[in-house]
């Protein structure tokens, strides 16, 4: 074996005393084990030369001294990005806002202030049976008024329209039956109504003539129901054919609408003033004669009709996109000061 | 006797990855795991120990300075790291004569007695350093290499931009002028 040789094999033994075999172990699987023994007990002295722990505490320190300081900086937050954070989440915050109040109508706090013409909404839905008589908030006064309902008998000769009591005590014999549609008038005192008189209601025989009203005597004249016909200015609830004056409402009154009509009115149910209020669906007039009445989708109305929309805010709130508003108004046609309506019949 | 623990290679590879994406915990590791073992291979070699600290410091720093400036080591950690430490003690004190490597056939092996064992064995370690410092500087770093730090062959040829037969060489002559160096301090 070569000299070149024992090299390679010392080169292999200081790999196998790394890899943490004793020289003792390493030198019993070579031949040449013999020699390798003090070479590798020479290169080991290395070891043993080495400085203890306690002998280079100290300087390790100063090592450090110099070391430590230039380590690599901790990472820190960008204190500098919360400035800029915080606007942009603000403006975010306030475009959000914008649209989201761009988008929902806001809830109707109070009618809108109309004229004798025009029509306020209702914000409830009335479920009073067909014939339901329900007197608007009238002053107290012992005004006449004649209502048009349900009759209801009660004890002791006592009667009901619709619930609402009826002090027929200055009838001798009133002679009606509980479940018939009858007319009342009197006046009303006390928030309570004093019927003078109470009849049967009759359907009106045919249209009225298109007479004008007079206005030497007129009574408050209250009614509410479906309209079962509707010709011209003549609107049929319960029967009773009722002229009303040329408005506004007229344009977009349809069949089955429950309306209540309460207003004054002569001996012919002609209104000479009446206030229309649509009960089963909203119907907006605003001052300038433009009307809208709620199609029942998710259109958005007008800005003007918005407020009044409750209807449509409760049934289109939760829809992400509602459509914009198609027209200023939709009227079912007739004359209207500024109807922009494309569903003019 | 002083045994000196080297962190495995595959702890490295993981320290220095962490390190070259700037982790502050991983430059922080290497810095503990590597500073005694390089001091070591300083001290030895040099005389003074204040000398030492200082050349000791500049390979740290100086491996800091790669990681910042995008030169950081790739392939072996402690390979990187002791040749900077040895180009630091070049650098201090100049590169030393290139060393005139007699060819191995050139040496003439002598069977060890148990004499030399014992001595060896029970050498204290002043005179363990005295010998060794007594060796020329390639000697010296090939031992403290391949024995002490206990490099591969091929990391021990990186760090001494030498290739592995030579290497081979080196630490066979290293390994034996030891030798003779304890037997003439013997007076043999």
């Amino acid at each position: 074996m070569s000299e070149q040789d024992i090299a390679g094999l010392l080169n292999e033994a200081i790999d196998r005393l790394a890899a943490g075999d004793s020289i003792e172990t390493i030198v019993a699987q070579y031949e040449r084990g013999a020699e390798l023994r003090p070479m590798l007990e020479a290169g080991r002295l290395t070891r043993r030369a080495s400085y203890t722990a306690a002998e280079i505490r100290d300087s390790l320190a100063r090592i450090d001294s110099q070391v430590l300081p230039n380590l690599p900086p901790p990472p820190t937050f960008p204190y500098w990005l919360i400035l800029p954070l915080l606007i942009g989440a603000g403006v975010l915050i306030v475009i959000l806002i914008a649209a989201s109040n761009a988008a929902a109508p806001a809830i109707p706090t109070q009618a809108p202030t109309l004229g004798a013409t025009q029509v306020p909404l209702m914000t409830e839905t009335t479920t009073a049976p067909t014939f339901a008589i329900t007197l608007s908030p009238a002053p107290e006064s012992a005004a006449s008024v004649t209502l048009f309902g349900m009759l209801e008998a009660g004890e002791n000769g006592s009667f009901t329209i619709n619930g609402l009591p009826i002090d027929a005590s200055a009838i001798a014999s009133p002679g009606l039956q509980s479940g018939s549609a009858a007319q009342i008038t009197g006046v009303i005192r006390d928030g309570q109504i004093i019927a003078s008189g109470i009849a049967t209601a009759t359907p009106a025989a045919g249209i009225l003539p298109a007479t004008t009203p007079s206005a030497d005597s007129t009574t408050r004249l209250v009614i509410e129901g479906p309209a079962q016909r509707i010709e011209g200015n003549i609107v049929t609830i319960h029967e009773q054919n009722i002229a009303l004056p040329e408005t506004h409402a007229l344009q977009v009154i349809q069949l089955g609408d429950v309306l209540r009509l309460d207003g004054q009115a002569d001996a012919n149910k002609r209104f000479i003033e009446v206030q229309i209020i649509f009960i089963s669906v909203d119907v907006v007039i605003n001052v300038d004669g433009q009307v809208w009445r709620d199609p029942g989708t998710c259109d958005s109305p007008p800005d003007w009709a918005r407020d009044a929309a409750s209807r449509w805010f409760a049934r289109c709130a939760s829809s992400p996109n509602p459509a914009p508003p198609a027209n200023n108004g939709s009227s079912s046609g007739g004359n209207s000061g500024g109807n922009n309506n494309d569903d003019d019949d | 006797m002083i045994v000196l623990t080297l962190p495995d290679v595959a702890q490295d590879d993981k320290n220095l990855l962490q390190a070259r994406q700037g982790n502050r915990e991983a430059v922080a590791r290497i810095y503990e795991l590597y500073k005694e073992p390089v001091f070591q291979f300083i001290r030895l070699r040099v005389g003074d120990p204040y000398t030492a600290e200082d050349l000791t410091a500049q390979v740290f720093l100086k491996f800091m300075r790669a990681l910042q400036g995008g030169n950081p080591p790739t392939q072996s950690l402690r390979g990187w790291i002791f040749k900077v430490a040895r180009n630091a003690i070049y650098d201090h004190y100049g590169e030393p004569a290139a060393l005139p490597i007699e060819t191995i056939d050139q040496w003439v092996g002598t069977a060890s007695g148990d004499v030399e064992l014992q001595v060896i064995q029970e050498m204290s370690v002043e005179r363990a350093r005295r010998a060794i410092q007594m060796l020329v500087p390639a000697h010296q770093e090939v031992l403290m290499l391949r024995f002490d730090q206990q490099l591969s062959l091929k990391e021990t040829a990186d760090v001494m931009d030498k290739d592995v037969n030579t290497i081979k060489a080196l630490q066979f002559r290293a390994v034996n002028t030891l030798r003779q160096i304890l037997r003439d301090d013997r007076g043999e």
